[in-house]
């Protein structure tokens, strides 16, 4: 695709954007930015948290204004004030936290703000026909009638799509489409988005996974410091030189991991079940162990019960049955206080609807959880400033872009609300840290450091339970690897003794190994590479 | 960076000040026009109600009486506020823990002061908590929300008192409905006593007082406090809080039984103030209800509060004293510039808001 698209890039740009300022209070979002669009191109935009991406698209958008800088469309100096600018330009845009309001259908969803109506009627046959009618052209089936709240994640971000569509957008801007998505959704979305561009349309996606750079698009701009550091046609660069621009540094796409040196027992879970309110198993007799120094990946497509096998295991949610014991003391269906004080930490997947708080500083979501801990408060008050001096530390070493700790965490960017979490949890020192989707949103550079610390925590004894829906990190971090698939565990391997492929097959039920063999080798009496 | 700043001081002021002062003026303009409307000269009628106010210590005395309640019906609304919840209650509120206060200040009649006093007030607090607690506990194990529930709960709590007090607590041959006084323990000192350059023989009391020290406090709890770490977390984002550990139920009920108990203290200025020393449902109806406006005019912040309260305290004691000169303009004429500071106010925030929106864009 990117070959035909040759001649073309060479004619005049569609979106020009010329020396684009935006300043935030204490930071410089935007530094005279340039970003020139060619007409069916996909554009990918990269670079380190904080770097300006997400900014730069809301202006573009007319969800932000700017300070300094003009927009030119097709050659015509123009004043997006407001979304509905954008949208007569015919510019839609699909943020990262999805917009839909869950209880409504599909189709109301879509319409919601341009309904069709024959003199002041209601058409809703007519909107139902042409979404169908839209999702055909580019490649998959709906249902106009399905409630958002019963779709995946992966339908959802399809309906975002749709209602760009909907409001004949020829221009679609993605801000990381792909964080929430299983690899098979990626896959998905790889195919509409190259449907859309067959159809002329001109895409630009904001990602932090270099692989996607080079599998789909035609030219990657990378951003650093709210700059551009440069715009390469995908031919002419490579995943490692792409690193090295976003990062200014040699960034390592591996990651280094010792022998293990396993310790006693840290914590064993047996026959773990977790049923939902109409008495559906969610997570179905799942027994593990987890011993010192040993990181146990699960694998596994997401909605397959490891959320809610996690969530029960910090004490959100509750085990219908089975125990869960940390070192001696009985953990089962405690709060998460205690877990907490037992020396469990939680890296939530959701950072917003579960890890943070947006409208706490920092600081204040710095000890969100361990805020009952002696050292951040005594039986009254909280203790401000050891506090914000520890929050200031971790700023400090997890290079979290902010402008100073009492920012709200609201105007952070979300890689460094991540980064945020991640330095919470790892700076409390938990013996057990359980991790769901750890890097989710953050830049290359921030995951090498990421994945480093978590291998230093594991040198030093401490176990870790990591959910993911990138295979390559579970692969790369794991000493064992369990595969849940409709919430039981029907695999378990060492990392090195399988491959990312076998593994997918597992996730999706094609094949299981047999229950009580997985169970024994999950609770560790086969004992591997000791 | 200090263009930024400079917007967000010229946020704060539009948002906090002008439009406040915008709807207050414009509140009085559409009062000046009714009042001309009734043969009255405008100016001649809120000259004559500033210097009732304003003219003496007396008239600053009396206000600041009116106002008092206001405070702590509008500390009730900014409290729930602050923690994500809506309290529409107040007035339901208010009528129990009035009632609860004063059936202490008349049955443990034998105590002292202060002792009484303080019983009074702590049961003024323990019954309002409890009518703001039911709503929150709904809420919790129910999940109806808090502002149906409050309203309704102020319906049954004005049934409630008045069968209580005609049935129960009140002397047949008394024409109008009300409890038996309250012993002198229970008594509110006037502010003279603690003010010495205050004038004596006026109704304002401590109560006042106790007012700005709650706010304080509140101020202290849910900014210094785990207690109120954990009501704001609750109130901002229930999910995360859950994450954390926080027992989201037991502080949402606490957080609006904190919010009731300002609400239930509200009457104790008339009950326990100078004056007839009894609970009497009539004289306090509404109060609750303004104390909506009044927090939403002072932008839910203690000092604005309180210019907000001694407003709704100016606009009271002005009507009563300024029917003596000008007979034929009725006194609910404050009742509508009440409600009309509301709903310009609403009116003015939003444009101030679009404002802004299009000056950020200008950038
Ligand atoms: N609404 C806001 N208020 C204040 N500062 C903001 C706001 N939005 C973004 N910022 C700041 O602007 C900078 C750029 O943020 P932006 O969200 O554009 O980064 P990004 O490149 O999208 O990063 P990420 O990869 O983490 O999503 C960040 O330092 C952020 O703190
Ligand atoms: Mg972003």
């Amino acid at each position: 695709m990117a070959q035909d698209k040759r001649s073309e890039m060479d004619s005049d740009p569609l979106i020009r954007m010329e020396g684009i300022t935006k300043r935030f209070p204490g930071v410089l979002a935007n530094d005279s930015v340039d970003l020139s669009i060619q007409e069916g191109e996909i554009h990918a935009l990269v670079g380190e948290n904080g770097a300006g991406k997400t900014t730069l698209m809301k202006i573009l958008y007319g969800i932000y204004s700017k300070d300094g800088g003009q927009i030119f469309f097709e050659d015509e100096l123009v004043n997006i004030e407001d979304p509905k600018d954008a949208n007569n330009l015919g510019i839609g845009m699909v943020h990262q936290h999805f917009m839909l309001v869950p209880p409504l259908s599909v189709v109301d969803n879509i319409t919601l703000g341009s309904e069709i109506a024959h003199r002041g009627v209601l058409d809703r046959e007519e909107g139902k026909r042409r979404i169908q009618e839209l999702a055909n052209d580019i490649g998959f089936e709906i249902d106009p009638e399905a409630k958002i709240e019963d779709l995946s994640v992966g339908v959802r971000q399809r309906i975002e799509i749709l209602k760009v569509l909907f409001r004949e957008a020829e221009v679609l801007i993605l801000d990381e489409p792909t964080a929430v998505l299983t690899p098979q959704e990626v896959e998905s979305l790889y195919e509409i988005l190259n449907n859309l561009q067959e159809q002329g349309k001109t895409i630009i996606f904001i990602t932090h996974k270099l692989n996607e750079v080079m599998d789909i698009s035609d030219r990657v701009t990378v951003m650093r410091d709210g700059k551009e550091v440069g715009t390469k046609e995908i031919e002419d660069t490579s995943k490692k030189e792409l690193a090295n621009m976003m990062v200014g540094r040699e960034v390592l796409l591996r990651v280094e991991k010792e022998e293990p040196e396993l310790g006693e027992e840290l914590i064993r879970a047996e026959n773990l079940t977790v049923t939902n309110d109409e008495g559906v198993e969610l997570v179905s007799n799942v027994s593990f162990s987890i011993r010192e120094g040993e990181v146990f990946g699960i694998a596994g497509v997401q909605g397959n019960g490891q959320t809610e096998l996690i969530e029960a295991l910090t004490g959100i949610d509750k085990f219908s049955s089975g125990t869960v014991e940390v070192q001696d003391s009985d953990l089962t269906n405690v709060d998460g206080k205690r877990i907490r004080e037992e020396g469990v930490g939680h890296i939530p997947e959701d950072r917003l609807d579960r890890g943070m708080i947006t409208d706490f500083t920092v600081t204040e979501n710095f000890v969100l959880g361990y805020h009952t801990f002696e050292r951040y408060s005594n039986r009254l008050f909280m203790k401000l400033r050891n506090m914000d001096k520890h929050a200031e530390e971790a700023v400090e070493e997890f290079d979290i872009k902010t402008p100073s700790t009492k920012t709200l965490a609201e105007s952070l960017s979300g890689g460094n609300q991540q980064k945020l979490i991640v330095a919470r949890e790892l700076s409390q020192q938990p013996k057990l840290l359980i991790a769901a989707q750890p890097t989710r949103g953050i830049d290359v550079g921030a995951i090498e450091f990421v994945h480093k610390r978590l291998m230093e925590e594991r040198a030093k004894g401490k176990g870790l339970l990591l959910v993911s829906s990138e295979l390559d990190e579970i692969v790369s971090l794991s000493d064992r690897i369990a595969v849940i698939y409709e919430g039981e565990f029907t695999g378990m391997f060492d990392a090195d003794e399988i491959s990312k492929e076998e593994l997918g097959v597992y996730m999706t039920g094609s094949k299981r190994q047999d229950k009580e063999e997985v169970r024994r080798k999950a609770l560790g009496k086969v004992t591997l590479q000791e | 960076m200090n263009s930024e700043r400079r917007k967000e001081l010229l946020f704060n002021v539009l948002m906090n000040g002008v439009a406040p002062l915008v709807a207050i003026m414009i509140a009085f303009a559409i009062g000046g026009i009714v009042i001309t409307s009734l043969g009255t000269n405008p100016f001649a009628f809120f000259s004559r109600m500033f210097s009732l106010n304003f003219g003496t210590l007396r008239g600053v005395s009396q206000m600041i009486y009116r106002a008092t309640p206001y405070f702590f019906t509008a500390m009730a609304l900014s409290f729930a506020f602050k923690a994500g919840l809506f309290n529409i209650g107040a007035e339901g509120q208010m009528f129990i823990g009035g009632l609860a206060l004063a059936w202490v200040g008349f049955t443990f009649t034998w105590l002292p002061f202060p002792i009484l006093f303080v019983l009074c007030l702590i049961a003024g607090f323990l019954g309002g908590a409890l009518w703001g607690a039911i709503p929150g506990y709904l809420k919790v194990k129910r999940g109806a929300h808090e502002v149906i529930t409050t309203i309704m709960m102020n319906f049954i709590a004005i049934a409630l008192v008045q069968y209580l007090v005609q049935n129960h607590f009140m002397n047949p041959n008394w024409g109008i409905p009300h409890t038996p006084t309250v012993a002198e323990g229970a008594y509110a000192p006037s502010l003279d006593k603690v003010i010495p350059w205050f004038p004596a023989g006026t109704r304002a009391n401590i109560m006042f007082l106790v007012a700005i020290i709650l706010a304080g406090l509140t101020l202290v709890l849910l900014d210094r406090t785990k207690l109120g770490y954990e009501i704001r977390a609750t109130g901002l984002n229930p999910n995360s809080a859950e994450y954390a550990g926080i027992d989201i139920s037991s502080r949402t009920v606490m957080t609006m039984a904190i919010s009731g108990g300002f609400a239930g203290m509200a009457t104790a200025n008339f009950i326990l103030g100078p004056g007839s020393h009894y609970f009497l449902k009539s004289e306090y109806g509404g109060i609750g209800f303004s104390g909506i406006a009044v927090g939403l005019l002072g932008r839910n912040n203690p000092l604005g509060i309180i210019l907000a309260a001694v407003l709704f305290g100016f606009l009271e004691n002005g009507a009563l004293g300024v029917q003596l000169y000008f007979p034929n303009v009725p006194r609910q004429i404050v009742e509508i510039m009440q409600a009309i500071i509301l709903i310009v106010l609403v009116i003015v925030l939003e444009l101030a808001r679009k404002f802004l929106k299009r000056l950020q864009k200008r950038g």
